[in-house]
């Protein structure tokens, strides 16, 4: 199983690396260089100290997942090979897994590379004498955040693209299932009185960031465990041929 | 294991579509098995079914002792395939989509580099192994699928329309192998095909279905002679309008063509030939020769596909 998973992933990495005849890499390296170094060089010093500014540019590398979860399901089926994948002697989970480990994978591993090439960019254009970096804590925090984040960004694509007949067609589905968290928050604020709504965000903004990471780490890390389960639930071979 | 493949009542709507319909066949192990029907009748269905790719309506089926509804992984575990899709990853090299299969099969690195270079070998491929498949034509990409399908050494492989797109020489190529493998190495080929010589060739035994409907099944030969009994070709000269109007009008005579100077009568089920020669003749008629037709497997399939 676990040789199985790594075999799929491996692959997807290779693609969403090699893909376009390696126009990939070069994006991606353009990415890096502008959600890295400049964005960054921008803030200043206030990108490690204040990390709220961190977390904020934490969807950029969002994208570059969901491109690679649901090219991994609708964009096989779009290309015609996903039926002979189903055909082959892989399990459903070994699929599944492979699949959204390498979509997490990158998301991590692309995440943790802008982090680094942050901190450096901002240490040499803004060095006062001593090295400034992110506290283990804050760390910590973020890597929680960023797991949670990709992983479910990462499942929700492939929860959507399972059934997709085209990676278009995913995304557009991925966009309404975005959207709706997004509109019940604005309309629960817009429902909650002005003074408790004002005492909330009064009080988020006063906490201490590094436990809320904490906090929205594990709530992402529990939804991503739903999603996960939802989508091992969709996966049935049997309906996964679309015409 | 006398038979690869069992089907019984097999069946599979899509809605109003009766994709398969109510199908039963055996599959002898260690043959070619040759599936044959026009387009749209279900062939890619069936295979679909057999790998547990689609759920039946209805109906059942064992491939290599394994239910399809409950034990599919086991069979997909035990066969290769190349479906209506060549299915390969056009933005890997060939030899990197062999490899991928070669890993998702269990196949050991060294083992498999052997194998890989074997087949591609065998193919004419090995010079273009490090391209990509963007720019192939479609029948190299066949070519690789079928090698794909081929690599692990399944005891059985589902093969759909596997000469599309090969030349003649590829395709003759491809024949060789196929039967080579059934005979030597007792691997069950299941395939479909719309060439119905190549079937002939090929294949031990063959199905035709239309509508999902199983019209016949067995070997081309026996095939061909129930069929080719009911015709006879007839040689010689005054075979006038009048003459045919005649026979057109006997009981024993389904239908009478006249062509380049001789006449095709297609004959009643149990119909003799002997006493339409003697019509024939009294008719004023110079007979030169009659035999009956050994009419080719298409002809068989047409006529099949035209009744039903
Ligand atoms: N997923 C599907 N949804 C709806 N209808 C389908 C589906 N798959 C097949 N069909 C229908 O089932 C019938 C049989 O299709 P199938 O692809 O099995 O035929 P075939 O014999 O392989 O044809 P061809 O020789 O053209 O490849 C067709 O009428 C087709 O439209
Ligand atoms: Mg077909």
């Amino acid at each position: 199983m676990r040789h199985d998973i790594v075999t799929v992933a491996r692959k997807e990495l290779w693609e969403a690396l090699n893909g376009g005849g390696g126009r990939g890499k070069w994006n991606l390296l353009f990415s890096l260089l502008v959600f890295g170094g400049f964005m960054p060089v921008q803030m200043g010093r206030t990108w490690i100290e204040s990390p709220v500014m961190a977390l904020f540019w934490l969807w950029a590398p969002l994208f570059l997942v969901i491109q690679v979860a649901t090219d991994s399901f609708a964009g096989e089926r779009e290309r015609h090979t996903l039926e002979t994948l189903l055909a082959s002697r892989l399990s459903d989970r070994a699929i599944l897994f492979g699949k959204l480990g390498a979509a997490i994978v990158y998301g991590c591993v692309f995440t943790a590379l802008y982090m680094i090439i942050s901190v450096i960019a901002v240490n040499v254009f803004y060095w006062d004498g001593q090295v400034l970096v992110y506290s283990p804590a804050v760390s910590a925090g973020l890597a929680l955040v960023t797991l949670g984040g990709v992983s479910l960004i990462a499942g929700l694509s492939a929860l959507v693209s399972l059934r997709a007949a085209t990676v278009k067609r995913a995304m557009q589905g991925l966009m309404i299932a975005l959207a709706v968290p997004v509109m019940a928050f604005s309309l629960l604020t817009f429902l909650i009185p002005g003074e408790s709504r004002d005492q909330f965000f009064l009080a988020l903004f006063s906490a201490d960031v590094t436990g809320l990471m904490f906090v929205a780490g594990a709530v992402l890390l529990g939804l991503v465990v739903v999603v996960v389960l939802a989508a091992l639930a969709r996966f049935r071979r049997a309906r996964m041929i679309l015409d | 294991m006398d038979n690869a493949i069992r089907m019984e009542g097999l069946a599979r709507h899509f809605g109003t579509v009766r994709a398969v319909d109510d199908l039963s066949l055996d599959v002898p192990a260690g043959i070619v098995f040759g599936f044959l029907g026009p387009n749209g009748s279900g062939k890619t269905t069936t295979i679909r079914l057999l790998l547990g790719l689609l759920e039946p309506t209805a109906g059942r089926a064992e491939v290599l002792g394994f239910d399809t509804r409950t034990q599919a992984d086991a069979i997909r575990e035990r066969c290769g395939a190349l479906l209506e899709h060549p299915g390969l990853y056009e933005r890997m090299s060939a030899q990197a989509n062999l490899d991928y299969y070669g890993r998702i099969n269990r196949m050991p690195a060294a083992e498999r580099a052997a194998r890989i270079e074997a087949l591609l070998t065998r193919l004419d491929l090995w010079e273009r192994r490090k391209e990509i498949l963007t720019g192939w034509s479609r029948g190299m990409k066949q070519k690789l699928a079928i090698a794909r399908a081929l690599l692990h050494r399944p005891p059985l492989v589902f093969l759909d329309e596997p000469t599309a797109g090969l030349d003649a020489v590829a395709a003759a190529a491809l024949r060789d192998d196929l039967a080579g493998l059934a005979a030597h190495e007792g691997v069950t080929i299941f395939l479909t095909t719309h060439n119905l010589t190549e079937a002939e060739k090929l294949c031990a035994r063959v199905a035709v279905i239309r509508e999902g409907r199983l019209l016949a099944v067995g070997s081309p030969d026996e095939l061909r002679a129930r069929a080719g009994g009911s015709r006879l070709i007839i040689t010689g000269r005054g075979f006038s309008a009048e003459v045919c109007e005649g026979l057109r009008r006997l009981d024993q005579v389904r239908a009478v063509e006249c062509v380049n100077g001789h006449l095709a009568v297609t004959l009643a089920d149990g119909a003799e030939a002997a006493p339409l020669v003697g019509l024939l003749v009294q008719a004023g008629a110079q007979v030169e020769e009659v035999r009956r037709d050994s009419s080719s497997l298409e002809d068989v399939f047409l006529n099949l596909v035209e009744a039903a």
